[in-house]
């Protein structure tokens, strides 16, 4: 009786408690299901955000380290420069592909062109087909063009029949970590190839072109303002006024699979170009009014073309000054190219140009507008990778307000930025003299025959008191005052080339030049003065399709 | 024996009982708070994490947009186009701590698209940030674009929260020095000249801080709320 009765009790306990426990179990692994099924979704969106966030700027990375290399005496300059025409079957030459794997993958001609579609191979070129390059055909047979007829543009390269084989069209280039940091390595970016074309006129989307007038395979160039359509196999350097080839730089990167998730591939494309010499018109160049006061020397003639048969010096060179009434120099500048009017105060000059000697008539150009030089932009340019003078500026800065306001940098004298060459006016020999890009933050003063050769940024107002030789270009934001060349014999070779003042209305706000000044315009002095910067990034966009 | 046995089996006292019932309702009680606590936890932080995926979606297009503003400039064709061209983007051409406005090609198809994205405080369901897309109209000014171009605002925002003293869109230079956006900067010109237009060349980022509120919590002691910040470099300014 006491067994019967304890084994119905003790066997109604243990089943309930059994029930009780399986259900906690069961309760208890569901929530832990749900808990890692949500955990898990939000680790994958997660991944897939910086993964391709990561992607981005890896693409971005690859054509930013590529377009570093295509500086002036950088290591793909002279491969890019070499690319004369457009993309053409058997022509290597003028598609470069700068290929960056890691450690463990390896990327050659083939990886770009195999396979038929991304899932097949990531590392696929399927952009080309996009770009339209009219002397690219398909593969297949017969040979068509890409472009097609409506314009329209045609579905991603699959690869196979769509491209031509790797061996007949472009060149792969590998490099080596002074270049490209990490490449062949485990730490090597993410960016997997970067492919490095000139830009064509027909840009293929909606049946646009640069230039209407120009067939679809011509070249563009840029000439410091805006791109211009050549023929294909013309060098834009040869141009007048000089030009650069505009280079497009299409990159892809990859991030690697994390687990399910497949790595995201995203891929940027960039225009870039040298800036061309920035050649300013004339040996005076202002937004602002001029006056001329005291006494001055203007010559428009450059300085440095003069061809004239007579009277070689003990160089084997031809002086300026030795030209019969300058033969043979180039005479297509004026002597003041200014956004307000010239006004002479007091004083009288010599001026010389091919238009004329009246400075206020003339021989200069007057009141242009719209005024082509956007100052602001151009310092912006420059002042990347120029020295910055060692000057204690004071105040601040504020470019945009009415009048602007800039810093203060003082009165710096006897000051040498470089070296301004000997023997001029006969001009000196590249290499015989060093020339600099000095960026000065504020106003400035310059005083006791400052010295130099290249181009002086003044982020602000510039005076100069007391003489200057200068060799090159003087881009400055603001006013101008020029009082005191302290007779040297020429001030400056090259040309002044000064914005801001917008709102000028009367003379005090002038650019003042006068004192004994003396500038001769020069070509050569200005030519090279873009030598060793990275090309200028025209346009960036991210490729979507 | 069995009197023995009997009295030990005869069942808990009342007392037995009472302190049995009150120790397991401490215990059931402290297990169910811990419960409770964490539920709480877990609702806020769902909520949050929605509103974060909320916003971070947002910056995402935001800074996306952003990037392509300005894409194709009037230089890639030549100059041959002007501002007012389907062809041609002017960028960021209107900013204000509430208001961007930009034309990029976003899609890739060559033409134009007028992009503008809008806080709007409003009353319900805003206040709330908005963004209008539509492709450009051929012939007019990108200021005069959304006069003769209406476009329907769609809410990718809901639930924002102004935060005094927080403007929702900033700008800064090349050297990450705030541009001042206490007047509007709004383009009017094409003149390259034009001061409005150059101020904007020197906009070199613009940022975007989002501040979501979801509901209170489920004590209800505070309502649950998330910021977040975004920058993105406008490579073409």
């Amino acid at each position: 009786m006491r067994f019967s009765r304890n084994r119905k009790s003790g066997s109604g306990e243990r089943g309930i408690a059994l029930m009780i426990a399986l259900l906690a179990i069961v309760l208890l692994a569901c929530i832990g299901v749900a808990l890692m099924y949500m955990a898990d979704t939000e680790n994958s969106i997660n991944n897939n955000y910086r993964d391709s966030q990561r992607a981005y700027f890896a693409a971005r990375a690859g054509a930013e380290n590529v377009r570093v290399l295509l500086a002036q005496g950088g290591t793909l300059n002279a491969q890019a420069a070499a690319m004369i025409g457009m993309p053409t079957p058997g022509t290597l030459t003028n598609v470069l592909y700068v290929l960056n794997p890691n450690a463990t993958e390896t990327i050659n001609s083939n990886t770009i062109i195999s396979g038929t579609s991304v899932a097949d191979n990531a590392y696929i070129d399927d952009e080309l087909c996009q770009e339209q390059f009219v002397n690219l055909v398909n593969g297949g047979s017969p040979l068509t063009p890409m472009v097609t007829a409506a314009g329209s543009p045609p579905p991603p390269c699959a690869g196979g029949g769509h491209i031509p084989a790797a061996t007949t069209y472009f060149t792969p280039v590998t490099l080596t970590t002074a270049d490209v940091p990490g490449t062949g390595n485990a730490n090597s970016l993410d960016f997997k190839w970067v492919r490095i074309t000139n830009k064509q006129n027909y840009m293929g989307l909606v049946n646009q072109k640069v230039d209407t007038a120009a067939s679809n395979d011509s070249k563009i160039c840029w000439n410091g303002t805006k791109e211009i359509a050549v023929p294909p196999t013309t060098d834009c350097t040869t141009l007048t006024p000089v030009a650069e080839p505009v280079w497009l730089l299409t990159s892809l990167a990859l991030t690697s699979k994390v687990g399910n998730n497949p790595g995201s591939r995203r891929m940027v494309q960039t225009e870039v170009a040298l800036n061309p010499p920035l050649m300013a018109p004339a040996p005076i160049s202002t937004q602002a009014p001029v006056q001329l006061q005291g006494s001055f020397i203007l010559d428009a003639y450059d300085n440095c073309t003069c061809t004239c048969a007579s009277l070689p010096d003990s160089h084997g060179n031809i002086s300026y000054s030795d030209c019969p009434n300058k033969a043979g120099c180039n005479k297509t500048a004026h002597a003041i190219f200014t956004g307000g009017s010239v006004n002479v105060n007091g004083g009288a000059g010599n001026t010389t140009s091919a238009f004329g000697n009246d400075p206020t008539g003339n021989a200069s150009i007057q009141n242009v507008d719209p005024w082509p030089y956007n100052i602001d932009d151009l310092i912006t340019q420059y002042k990347a990778g120029a020295q910055i003078a060692p000057y204690s500026c004071t105040g601040t800065a504020s470019f945009f307000t009415a009048p602007p306001t800039y810093k203060n940098c003082g009165t710096q004298s006897s000051q040498n930025f470089g070296t301004y060459p000997s023997g001029l006016p006969v001009e000196p020999l590249p290499g015989t003299f060093t020339s600099v890009t000095e960026y000065v933050p504020g106003s400035v003063k310059l005083t006791s025959a400052a010295t130099g050769s290249g181009i002086l940024i003044v982020d602000g107002d510039l005076e100069i008191n007391g003489g200057l030789n200068w060799y090159g270009l003087l881009l400055v934001r603001g006013k101008v005052s020029f009082t005191g060349g302290a007779g040297q014999d020429v001030n400056l070779y090259g040309s002044v080339l000064a914005g801001q003042d917008v709102n000028a209305t009367d003379q005090a706000q002038s650019d003042n030049f006068g004192g004994s000044i003396n500038f001769h315009w020069d070509v050569c002095a200005m030519k090279n003065l873009n030598s060793g910067r990275p090309p200028r990034m025209l346009a960036t966009h991210e490729l979507a399709f | 024996m069995p009197t023995k046995s009997n009295s030990r089996s005869s069942g808990f006292s009342l007392v037995e009982l009472i302190i049995v019932v009150f120790l397991l309702s401490i215990v059931v009680g402290g297990i169910f708070s811990q419960i409770e606590r964490a539920q709480v936890k877990y609702h806020v932080e769902d909520q949050k994490m929605d509103l974060t995926q909320q916003e971070r979606d947002f910056i995402d297009q935001f800074t996306r947009d952003l990037r392509q503003a300005g894409y194709p400039s009037p230089t890639q064709y030549g100059n041959r186009f002007d501002l007012s061209s389907q062809y041609t983007a002017v960028g960021v051409y209107y900013i204000s701590p509430t208001q961007v406005s930009m034309e990029a090609d976003v899609d890739g198809d060559g033409i134009v698209d007028e992009i503008t994205y809008t806080f709007d405080n409003s009353a319900a369901p805003c206040p709330c940030l908005r963004r209008a897309s539509a492709p450009k109209q051929d012939g007019v000014m990108p200021w005069n674009q959304a006069a003769a171009n209406p476009t329907t605002p769609y809410t990718e925002v809901q639930g924002l929260v102004a935060v005094a003293g927080q403007p929702v869109f900033t700008a800064s230079d090349q050297n990450g020095s705030s541009v001042s956006l206490a007047t509007p900067i709004s383009l009017s010109s094409g003149s390259l000249t034009d001061s409005t237009y150059q101020l904007l060349k020197t906009i070199k980022n613009v940022g975007i801080t989002v501040t979501t509120q979801g509901n209170k919590d489920p004590d209800g002691r505070k309502v649950i709320q998330v910021t977040m910040t975004g920058m993105a470099r406008l490579p073409n300014n």
